[in-house]
């Protein structure tokens, strides 16, 4: 197994990007990433995304995107509704690893503003069972409602418990020029908000939009001219049944936790050497049940580790230091991307008012549907 | 209009026709053997019609093909002979379900489907009207 380095990144802003389609936006994200690097070098290209068949009317994106990209090599899209973009980085991860290429680019894009709302929910409940929740009319959202209803019966919780989730989300988010909302809230107006899926509150959900972001994976020949590589020290994917019902603990992320354990496991360290971490954040419960499901909170403990600060910039364990779903923006299939470009900038001290000090190894996982894919990778600053 | 695939469906959600293993386990909808087991293993069995509210949630913001409703009631219900189903809830409303109160099934249309309206019925569950 080579060893694999994360060389360029970038990211456009979290925008209704009404003005651009999806292939400007992957195209910004491609050039910004690449950089000067000659494009020749390019061995494969894997794009993350979930909607573009029906919202934006095209597959075949790989080769779609290559094509304007000057690109005549390997091109691949990879769907896992959420976690496509992640699930396109691991491909990137075993191209590497495997000795199949030394250079490799993985690129996560959405576009989904080209529909409205309704559709938009349309395209997303496509990460639902079809036949069993989705033509009942379940909604994503409400998926992820009927997980925080329960969890609120089984350790009678208020649902203020999860305002610190997104309290935390939108301080971060405002000071990052790429968020899609870049002001803060505080529990009282979290607390006020209409309800879009009950209990799931408007403030407790994230808000899709548009944005690409994009990464080039290299092997240690070339990482050494790299100025600062990041080493992706664990990879790891495992999925669960798609359909609530048909899991055995409706409030036990099972793939989440595997996918997470063996990334630990190959990286060979403990969750407390994790500085910084980056999840599926749309809802606080989809938060909640990662950090139960990673090991970082006893159940029905997670919305207590928020309400005392540990996953704020100066906590034990910042969370969404660039906003999370929330406050940066859903960008569905593109989010495993934006998560490790956000995750590089940090280790890289670039991470501008969101800094956090000293962070030298990050954790970023990302969920598809109601986490019936889970990915997650460890990021390390490297020493070539 | 995908007829073929409703008339496929008719059996699970017409009937609540799910499978019973020999051990006792039941699932739903039928489905093939797992990896690993015989092909016999599961056999058909009509779901219980009755049980117990799991989870629920009251959906406001709603897909294209359910955007006329302004409520979408949908639940978890863990059915008398330990099976769990996700369905809409049907006559009540937000402010009634509680956790663990006794549902029942019923049949009710699902809504329209494809450029000819074909209507779509289905399970879905109310309150148990008589213990």
């Amino acid at each position: 197994m080579q060893q694999v380095f994360i060389a360029g990144t970038a990211c456009t802003a979290v925008r209704e990007h009404y003005d651009r389609s999806l292939l400007d936006l992957a195209l910004e994200a491609l050039h910004g990433a690449v950089g000067t690097l000659d494009p020749n070098l390019i061995q494969a290209l894997y794009v993350g995304n979930a909607l573009g068949d029906t919202l934006s009317e095209q597959s075949q994106l790989g080769a779609y995107i290559a094509g304007a990209a000057g690109l005549n090599c390997e091109a691949v899209r990879v769907e896992a509704a959420g976690a496509s973009g992640a699930l396109a980085l691991r491909q990137g991860y075993l191209a590497i690893a495997s000795g199949q290429a030394d250079v490799v680019v993985v690129l996560g894009v959405e576009k989904a503003t080209d529909k409205l709302d309704a559709a938009l929910q349309a395209a997303l409940a496509l990460g639902l069972d079809g036949e069993l929740e989705r033509a009942l009319g379940l909604t994503l959202t409400g998926a992820w409602a009927l997980l925080m209803q329960r969890y609120l019966h089984e350790y009678q919780l208020p649902a203020t418990a999860f305002a610190p989730f997104a309290v935390n989300a939108h301080t971060n988010g405002a000071g990052n020029r790429h968020a899609l909302y870049r002001f803060a809230i505080n529990a009282q107006k979290w607390a006020n908000a209409g309800q879009i899926a009950e209990p799931l509150n408007m403030l407790d959900c994230s808000t899709v939009a548009d944005g690409a972001a994009a990464v080039v994976l290299v092997s240690q020949r070339y990482a050494r001219e790299v100025a600062q590589p990041i080493a992706i020290v664990g990879s790891a994917t495992s999925s669960s049944n798609v359909a609530l019902a048909q899991r055995s603990d409706l409030l036990w992320l099972e793939a989440a936790a595997a996918s997470g354990n063996n990334a630990l496991q190959q990286a060979k360290l403990k969750r407390d050497a994790i500085n910084i971490i980056e999840l599926s954040d749309p809802h606080g419960i989809a938060a909640a049940l990662s950090l139960e499901a990673l090991g970082y909170a006893e159940r029905g403990q997670a919305t207590q580790l928020a309400a005392e600060g540990v996953i704020a910039k100066d906590g034990a364990l910042p969370l969404a230091t660039a906003g999370g779903y929330k406050a940066r923006g859903d960008v569905g299939g593109a989010t495993g991307v934006y998560q490790v470009v956000e995750l590089v900038a940090q280790l890289r001290g670039q991470a501008g008012a969101n800094q956090i000090a000293n962070a030298k190894t990050a954790l970023a996982q990302c969920l598809g549907g109601v986490g019936a894919t889970a990915v997650t990778h460890i990021l390390q600053v490297a020493e070539v | 209009m995908n007829l073929p695939k409703q008339w496929r469906l008719k059996g699970q959600r017409y009937r609540l026709e799910g499978q019973r293993h020999s051990d006792g386990r039941v699932r739903f909808p039928a489905q093939p053997a797992k990896l690993g087991e015989a092909s016999d293993a599961w056999q058909p069995y009509q779901l219980a019609s009755t049980g117990e509210l799991y989870s629920w949630t009251a959906q406001r913001s709603n897909r294209s093909e359910f955007d006329h409703e302004p409520i979408v009631l949908v639940g978890m219900i863990k059915l008398a002979d330990g099976c769990m189903l996700t369905a809409q809830l049907t006559d009540c409303e937000p402010s009634e379900l509680q956790i663990g109160m006794a549902m029942e099934a019923v049949t009710r249309s699902w809504g329209k489907v494809g450029d000819d309206d074909l209507l779509v019925y289905g399970y879905k569950f109310r309150p148990k009207l008589v213990d």
